[in-house]
């Protein structure tokens, strides 16, 4: 497998498009700079406590041209462009009632970066849409998941939020919470 | 409205249908928010129910087991509060029956 020009080109930003509940078209532009908070459908095998989407928080945003030579011939495939995200994926914090029923968001948090999921590359077309996630504030902040790493923002002083609100829900005459 | 300062675009009607369930524009991921029908209040379930034709515009499937259990709960709710005698509102049958009210409600009357 060879990279074209042995190359990766950066990106700042990457925008989904999506069909929203009325059946028009939306877009979210996500950058790792601010804004940079994803969802997309979960993955999960066990049905307890089954919830509908994982999050992640973009950290790089590329693509690659990718060849394959033949074991037989010695020639390179045509060039095949894959687009990557680099991600930090966040875990749900099940210690917390959620939900409909529970009358509270969902909680999440970073994965530890001993884990060995706690970064991973996603497919960008795998993203539903982009996500807003309050700081849960009362939690406070903690360098415990990972140490000083340029995955974060400099503002961000090396430390995350414990917890994280997945807001979707806007206080409002339909929202229950 | 706090949160609007925060972020104008990512949170909005489509991100609430997301973790609602049932929307047209959402039939790709509708099977995966199947968790929504199960994940309700009690007070929510009792209006759910009373109106069988509702739930299948709203893209959900019936699903006996989780109907069944609903329905115990509802009984068993509805003998301590001694709102409703008959407790079948989700019978069909029953629903013919059932005498209304001058306002055209069933099991209005008995208040």
């Amino acid at each position: 497998m060879h990279f074209t020009k042995n190359r990766i080109y950066h990106h700042k930003t990457v925008r989904f498009n999506y069909t929203t509940y009325d059946l028009r078209r939306d877009e979210d532009s996500v950058n790792p700079e601010k804004r940079a908070d994803v969802m997309l459908l979960s993955h999960e095998d066990d049905t307890a406590d089954p919830h509908p989407y994982w999050y992640a928080r973009v950290i790089g945003i590329s693509h690659i041209f990718v060849q394959i030579r033949d074991p037989i011939t010695r020639k390179f495939s045509d060039p095949k462009r894959f687009d990557i995200l680099h991600v930090r994926w966040f875990g749900r914090n099940l210690s917390v009632q959620s939900g409909w029923k529970a009358k509270r968001l969902h909680r999440i948090g970073f994965i530890p970066a001993s884990d060995s999921d706690a970064f991973g590359f996603l497919d960008p077309a795998q993203v539903i849409r982009g996500v807003h996630l309050i700081p849960r504030f009362a939690g406070g902040r903690t360098s415990e998941y990972m140490g000083p790493s340029i995955s974060r923002k400099p503002s961000e002083g090396n430390e995350d939020w414990v917890n994280f609100y997945v807001n979707w829900c806007v206080r409002s005459v339909q929202c229950p919470l | 409205m706090r949160f609007h300062q925060f972020s104008p675009s990512f949170v909005d009607r489509d991100m609430f249908m997301r973790f609602r369930g049932g929307g047209v524009g959402h039939k790709s991921t509708s099977q995966a928010t199947q968790f929504a029908y199960d994940d309700r209040d009690v007070m929510d379930t009792n209006n759910y129910e009373s109106s069988d034709s509702d739930d299948e515009e709203a893209g959900f499937e019936h699903e006996p087991t989780d109907d069944d259990q609903d329905n115990q709960s509802h009984h068993s709710e509805e003998s301590e509060c001694d709102l409703d005698s008959e407790g079948n509102a989700n019978d069909d049958s029953d629903l013919d029956t059932e005498p209304l009210d001058e306002y055209g409600v069933e099991g209005f009357a008995e208040f």
